[in-house]
């Protein structure tokens, strides 16, 4: 366009969007980083805090089995997501589309309800735990650390490896496999040779995500980890112990793990551009009937695993009402716990819908204007932008937390305690699914649309609210749903930043837990889970589709 | 109302590099008048000047006496009908024809009455309350013929409106836009790249190569005597021959081979003799002959209304790469079928026939018309 510089409503916008970026997220970590490499009194530069990381073990440890878990989560989950994607979209399987819904439930509620209640069930005084002392005289593994943490996250994250692999299983025309078979190649060959390479990066891409999920998680391993420190759940316990407030060694470990995620996501990225390929299935792949032990054997496999992720929403729902008394569960009904609930923690369930429902709306509008201006007008500044939202990606929710208290709790801007900084990091680390999701959809509307209106009279500005924006809210509401879904689920980054008047339903999750108050937990955590589910569906019903795209 | 379009010496550049150099163009009230060119020519550039989607780096485009450089598009009262139609998708025809009355305020009896005359005259009445993704690409561009032109606006643009359509849709839509354009008598600024619709559908013609207008004039003219071997390729097809000129005894021949030689009247009185020239013929401009340009048949592929022939010249002296010639055998005319490899002679319409520079540059006929 021009190029004297025009200062028009998009500049603006530019600019605001900008300076939202640049104040809370880009200014926190470069404080958070500055830190890392401090002395805590003199606030000289130093290697110390580094030094200290690596030189004590129980500091690396907690390195060493973020990734070992991560690592154990990525492949169990390849293991079991896989063979299900590939069952359910080559064969007939019983109540797929059910089985569907519930993976993709398991998959959004929280994972640390999943932790809580894998405690309740097997815990040391855990229903299994018991049935199995009293009856058999039987002690069941130890349900809490490595074993535990593996458990929770990979019948939560599983589902990822399903959604990408069967979304790229879908994508296969049955061509291609004919084609292989008229060239000779049988089943099984063709399952090696033709289907796996093809969905090969669609599988790394869905592996790594995976990995990020599982090494960024914070209340899976708070929950059930017990003795096993990650980095997560150290970099919290380091940063709540300092009481002077002096961060600079939880800003190093911080540091750390962005570091480490950051490469992931290179590496993520580096796959996705390189090595997929453009499929668009004209005739996918006939579905199949299995025959005999076969069929029964993949029905047991897929219930099983269904059936598993799913038990942690069950047994919240079904422990909520129960009566109490102090951390056990009587077998009696009651609705004791959700009295107590209305009584005692009612601010946290209004906290949780007002917050998410600013964040929502803050959410969309950032997210409709910056994918415009980054589609539509592009310039230096959104390129800046582009790369300044990529960085939610990277940085895990407790870092966050961390990062915006640091930045926020001293100086000219004092946020630390109030309700703007819960949803600032609801904002900043939810933003992205609804970002991505606008930006798709802009792509896919053409500018002469624009132009059309604006040739009848209509200003730039006016033609954006008047016609981009309703063609561009169905993918708007896609992404969003996800974003609304995962604020009120927020737990990593809001457990640092509440305080006793802004907490959320997840935090009041996680300090009841601790606290050993189960019946209130179970009960929020119904309240969460009804939620997220009715959210889904409103979901499915609005948009008229079957999936959700992560 | 209508008026004409003035642009004077306009400049465009994108980065480092100029797409128009310097161009200018006076567009008549009431004219359909194409931009024609190859892809890549700034014929769009141009016209999206003209809306004010492009910028004008240098230079001024006028509506009658008023530059409109800076006016922004949204208020330049422009018609504007695009290549994949730009209906919106959200409304009905109805409500996508009012769009532009909405935002004019015109009064609702007035817009519900232009409404219902405008999709009356585009044949699109019975559609109004449809939404856009229940209609064919031939009716959503009526549709958006509708929409531009039921706001009354300055001027009419159209980038390329039909290229999306089928053949046969192509040829009715085109007579369609002619006749509503000549109806209301509306200016019109056309973008195409297909000469055939551009002769079809123009009162006159610029036609458009590297940000740089050749030739500008009617479709006659254009196609009689183009200007320059690019004009004369692009609109039409012309076999190009090598020739030499001759001067004897004050006269002017166009020399072919050391046997074959015409006398032309025409050619303008800078030609030397002995001057390099190419001679441009359409396939229709020769005739079987018992003498002229020896030719021998390559293929004769039948159109029912006439056979095109496939020839090469015997004596080899044809320009550039592409060896092979062709002309057309009128079915009327004959009874006579070539076939494969018969050897014939071939005479040129000597009225018809242009002749250029070694270069191909310049025509060197006299009555050629660079600017209409």
């Amino acid at each position: 366009m021009n190029k004297r510089f025009k200062f028009d409503f998009w500049t603006i916008v530019t600019l605001t969007i900008l300076g939202i970026f640049l104040l809370f997220l880009v200014y926190p970590l470069t404080t958070l980083f500055i830190d890392a490499f401090k002395e805590p009194l003199t606030s000289k530069f130093t290697l110390a805090n580094f030094q200290k990381f690596f030189s004590k073990k129980y500091y690396y440890q907690a390195l060493i089995n973020s990734i070992v878990s991560a690592t154990s989560v990525t492949l169990l989950s390849i293991i079991i997501g896989l063979p299900i994607a590939y069952l359910m979209t080559a064969y007939k399987i019983k109540g797929k589309r059910l089985l569907e819904v519930l993976i993709i439930i398991s998959m959004l509620s929280p994972p640390f309800i999943g932790a809580y209640s894998w405690v309740l069930l097997c815990g040391r005084s855990g229903v299994i735990t018991k049935f199995f002392k009293h009856n058999f005289n039987l002690n069941i593994p130890t349900i809490y650390g490595y074993v535990g943490i593996l458990l929770v996250l990979t019948l939560k994250l599983y589902p990822f490896i399903y959604l990408y692999v069967s979304g790229a299983l879908k994508k296969i025309d049955s061509s291609l496999i004919e084609a292989a078979e008229s060239l000779g190649s049988k089943p099984s060959r063709k399952l090696a040779f033709v289907i796996i390479p093809l969905i090969l990066p669609t599988l790394l891409a869905g592996a790594l995500l995976v990995f990020m999920n599982a090494i960024a998680d914070f209340g899976t391993p708070v929950l059930i980890g017990e003795g096993y420190n990650v980095m997560p759940t150290l970099i919290y316990s380091e940063f709540i112990s300092e009481v002077g407030g002096q961060a600079n060694f939880a800003a190093a470990m911080a540091t750390v793990m962005v570091f480490l995620t950051s490469i992931m996501f290179l590496i993520q990225r580096y796959i996705i551009n390189k090595k997929s390929y453009v499929m668009s299935s004209l005739r996918p792949i006939q579905i199949g009937e299995l025959k005999g032990i076969s069929n029964y054997l993949a029905h047991i496999f897929i219930y099983l695993v269904v059936i598993l992720s799913i038990i942690p929403q069950l047994t919240v729902i079904y422990t909520s009402f129960l009566n109490t008394r102090g951390a056990m569960f009587l077998h009696e009904f009651s609705l004791k716990s959700y009295r107590t609930v209305f009584s005692r923690l009612g601010k946290s369930i209004t906290n949780t819908y007002v917050y998410g429902f600013i964040a929502i709306i803050i959410i969309i509008l950032i997210g409709m204007l910056t994918a415009y201006i980054s589609t539509r007008r592009r310039s230096t500044l959104t390129t800046v932008i582009d790369t300044v939202t990529m960085f939610p990606y990277i940085i895990p929710g407790s870092v966050l937390g961390i990062t915006l208290l640091l930045a926020f709790n001293k100086g000219y801007i004092i946020l630390s305690g109030t309700a703007t900084i819960m949803i600032m990091a609801f904002v900043i680390r939810r933003l992205p699914y609804t970002l991505r999701s606008s930006a798709a959809i802009l792509y896919q509307i053409s500018p002469s649309i624009e132009e059309a209106s604006i040739s009848l009279g209509c200003s730039p500005v006016k033609t954006f609210f008047k016609v981009t924006s309703k063609m561009m809210l169905p993918g708007v509401l896609s992404g969003a749903i996800l974003s609304w879904i995962t604020v009120i689920n927020e737990l990593s980054a809001s457990v640092i930043l509440y305080t006793s008047n802004t907490r959320t339903m997840s935090v009041t999750i996680y300090t009841e837990v601790v606290r050993a108050s189960y019946g209130t937990a179970a009960a929020l955590s119904t309240i969460l889970t009804v939620t997220t589910i009715i959210s889904l569906l409103i979901f499915f019903k609005l948009t008229g589709s079957k999936n959700i795209s992560i | 109302m209508s008026v004409a379009i003035i642009i004077e010496n306009v400049v465009k550049r994108y980065e480092k590099t100029t797409v128009i150099p310097n161009l200018s163009l006076q567009i008549k009230n009431g004219e359909f008048f194409t931009l024609l060119g190859p892809s890549g020519c700034g014929k769009t550039t141009l016209l999206r000047m003209i809306a004010g989607f492009n910028s004008i780096d240098g230079g001024c485009i006028k509506f009658d006496d008023k530059v409109i450089n800076e006016i922004p598009a949204y208020k330049r009262n422009i018609g504007m009908v695009f290549q994949n139609y730009a209906i919106f998708p959200h409304l009905t025809v109805k409500e996508n024809v009012e769009y532009g009355l909405k935002l004019r305020k015109v009064p609702k009896s007035e817009s519900d009455r232009r409404v219902e005359e405008i999709l009356k005259t585009v044949k699109m009445y019975d559609y109004k309350d449809r939404l856009p993704d229940k209609l064919s690409g031939g009716q959503q561009q009526r549709v958006a013929l509708a929409r531009a032109i039921v706001i009354r606006p300055n001027v009419l643009l159209m980038d390329e409106p039909l290229s999306n359509l089928d053949a046969k849709l192509r040829i009715e839509m085109r007579s369609v836009i002619r006749d509503i354009q000549k109806q209301i008598g509306i200016t019109t600024v056309y973008v195409t790249h297909d000469q055939e619709e551009a002769l079809a559908i123009s009162d006159r013609i610029a036609v458009m190569k590297d940000g740089v207008v050749q030739q500008v004039g009617t479709p006659c003219q254009i196609y009689k005597r183009p200007t320059n071997i690019f004009v004369a390729t692009f609109i039409g097809s012309s076999n190009l021959i090598k020739a030499k000129i001759n001067i004897e005894n004050g006269e002017r021949y166009v020399v072919f081979n050391k046997d074959y030689r015409i006398k032309m009247n025409n050619l303008s009185s800078n030609v030397k003799d002995g001057q390099d020239v190419i001679v441009s013929i359409r396939p229709e401009e020769l005739k079987i002959a018992n003498k002229g340009l020896k030719v021998k048949i390559l293929k004769g592929t039948f159109f029912g209304k006439f056979i095109n022939y496939e020839f090469t010249l015997i004596d080899d002296n044809v320009f550039g790469e592409n060896k092979v010639c062709e002309f057309v055998q009128d079915i009327s005319d004959t009874n006579k079928f070539l076939r494969e490899n018969d050897i014939i002679y071939l005479e040129p319409d000597l009225s018809r026939i242009n002749v250029f520079n070694e270069d191909g540059s310049i025509n060197l006929i006299e009555d050629v018309i660079l600017y209409e």
